[in-house]
This record gives structure tokens, sequence and C-alpha cells, in this order.
């Protein structure tokens, strides 16, 4: 799928029910939009570590969080921008409510990619966390696989440290590309 | 020993070899796009170090380490490891804020199955 074809690149916020979902978590934080790359997951994310009402521990949690869910997105998204850096196409926001952070990320997927996590994050979600952690354990242990293949050890690490199950959709839009949303939750006072 | 050094970015640690101590330091953030890659150079740099028996200390100083870079470190740890089991001179310490009980568990479990002699440290 190149960039000019894409027809997600021209919607310039989430999708709809995506949008109310996360309104409906309370305020948000951060929010990045379009081309994602490794500097601006950088530049925006480090803000997540020294929120001024958060404890440190939380914070990190958070932090470790949004780095892996959002590299996700810039492995696993179908639109890449040209250039030698890698800059890929796609959604996150970090929502805050009361009592839970709320991340959530979209992006264009392959329909076998978006089907494959969809799978791998309804098999983590059945696991306690400490299968999980040996989970985790295990998949260090194997050697690397390719980008490809992903969902991976990043899922595990972001399945351990969330408090509620991931929640993840994929929506066909009318142009038929298909795009893949991950919500993950993180609960201020269990973290 | 041969001086290494990687400057700190937004996103990797500040990389050194301290002669003096004979310690090659990791401090900073640890979550480059492509680990592989990015600590490639590390993982050379540790088997031609590690050639002699050492003595060397790797250590680690990290306010976060993505997955990538643990399943790398690991790899530079088993560098360590090997040279341990041959009888070289080795070890490895891992540091981490007090505040930041999430770290003490990533070095807790970054070296649970390695024999080398190994220290986990708070700090403030």
């Amino acid at each position: 799928m190149t960039l000019r074809s894409s027809g997600y690149v021209q919607i310039h916020y989430f999708l709809m029910s995506t949008m109310l979902e996360a309104l409906s978590h309370g305020r948000c934080i951060l929010h990045l939009s379009g081309p994602i790359s490794q500097q601006l997951i950088a530049a925006h994310g480090s803000q997540l570590k020294s929120l001024p009402h958060l404890d440190a521990n939380t914070g990190a949690i958070l932090f470790r969080i949004f780095i892996e869910i959002a590299q996700n997105v810039l492995r696993h998204s179908a639109v890449k921008f040209p250039g030698e850096e890698l800059i890929s196409c796609g959604k996150i926001a970090v929502m805050e409510s009361h009592d839970a952070f709320y991340i959530i990320t979209e992006n264009p997927a392959s329909d076998s990619t978006s089907r494959h996590i969809q799978t791998k994050i309804d098999q983590l979600n059945q696991l306690p966390k400490e299968a999980l952690r040996q989970a985790a354990r295990e998949q260090l242990k194997k050697p690397a696989v390719s980008k490809t293949a992903g969902a991976g050890i990043g899922l595990i690490e972001i399945a351990r440290r969330t408090t509620s199950p991931l929640l993840c959709k994929v929506v066909t839009l009318p142009n038929g590309e298909t795009i893949l949303c991950i919500t993950a939750t993180l609960h201020k006072s269990k973290s | 020993m041969t001086p290494f050094e990687i400057p700190a970015t937004e996103y990797t640690p500040h990389v050194y070899f301290d002669e003096s101590s004979h310690t090659l330091w990791l401090r900073g953030e640890a979550y480059p796009e492509n680990a592989s890659a990015y600590f490639a150079p590390i993982a050379e740099w540790i088997e031609s170090a590690t050639a002699e028996g050492g003595p060397l200390t790797l250590a680690f100083a990290l306010d976060y380490l993505n997955t990538s870079s643990t399943k790398a470190i690991l790899d530079l740890i088993q560098i360590l490891e090997d040279c341990h089991q041959s009888g070289g001179k080795v070890d490895v310490v891992w540091l981490y804020q007090s505040s930041l009980e999430v770290m003490k568990e990533s070095g807790e479990e970054l070296l649970e199955d390695f024999s080398l002699p190994c220290l986990l440290k708070p700090f403030d």
C-alpha cells in the first residue's frame, strides 16, 4: 500500500468509533497523527514519565506501554513515508480519566497482519500475569524474528503492564483499506 | 583494551569504557527502533575485550529499555557469561533508580539465568 493510494492519510481524526471511545475516557494528554517517527515518539513520550500528579514508577510503566505500542505502529503500519528514516502513518493518543490512562492507536495494516495481531491479543488476554512473565522469558530466548512476523515480545510486554485486557478492533474502510485499532489501559491504583 | 564511546541520544544510552575501572557503562535510555543494529558494535567491542579474559565489568544505569533492547542486552551478557565459564574475570552491575521498581524487576529478569557475578543496586 502506498502513501498516495491510502485513503487513511486523508482522515485527520480517529475513526468515529475510536474517537467516541477515546472522548469517553477523559482528557487527551498526548495526540500524534499522520507521520510517526522514532524522533516524534521520543520527543512526545518523555513527558509521560514526569506527569506532576503521578508517582515515578507509574510514570515509568505508562512510558513503557506508550513506547512499545508506538513502536508497534512504527513497525507494522502498512503505509510508510518515503526516505531513509522509518516514518509510518498512524495515530496515537493518550487519554486520562480520574483513575486510569488509555493508550489508543490506529494504523493501516494488511489484513493478515491485523488478524494475526488480533488473534495474539485474544490469546494474551486469557493469560494471568505470571504466565505473561513466562511467555516474555521464553520469547526473549528465541532467535530474533523478522520484523514482518511481529507481534511478539512487544505485545506481551504491553499485556504484562496493562491493568485491563487489551482491546483490539480491525476495521475495513469503504475503500477496502484495513485499520488496526488497539487500546491499552493502565489504572493508576493498580500499577 | 581499546577506547570505546557512543554519545547518548534521546532514545539511546551513553556508552563508554572507563579504563581506570575496566568498566563499560551504558547510561540513559535504550529504545532504538532497530536494537540489533544499534547494539551490534557494542557486542563486537565486548567480544574483543573479553577475548583476553578480562577483567571487564558491564555496568547499566538505564532509565528505560524496550523489549528489543532487552533481547540485545541479553546477548551482551551472554558474551560475558561465556567468558566467565572459561575462567575470565568479568561481572555485571545493574543500577536502578530506587523509585523505579519496574527497572529493578527488569534487572532481576535479565540476570536470573546467568551464573557470572552480578550486582543489582539502587541509587537515588
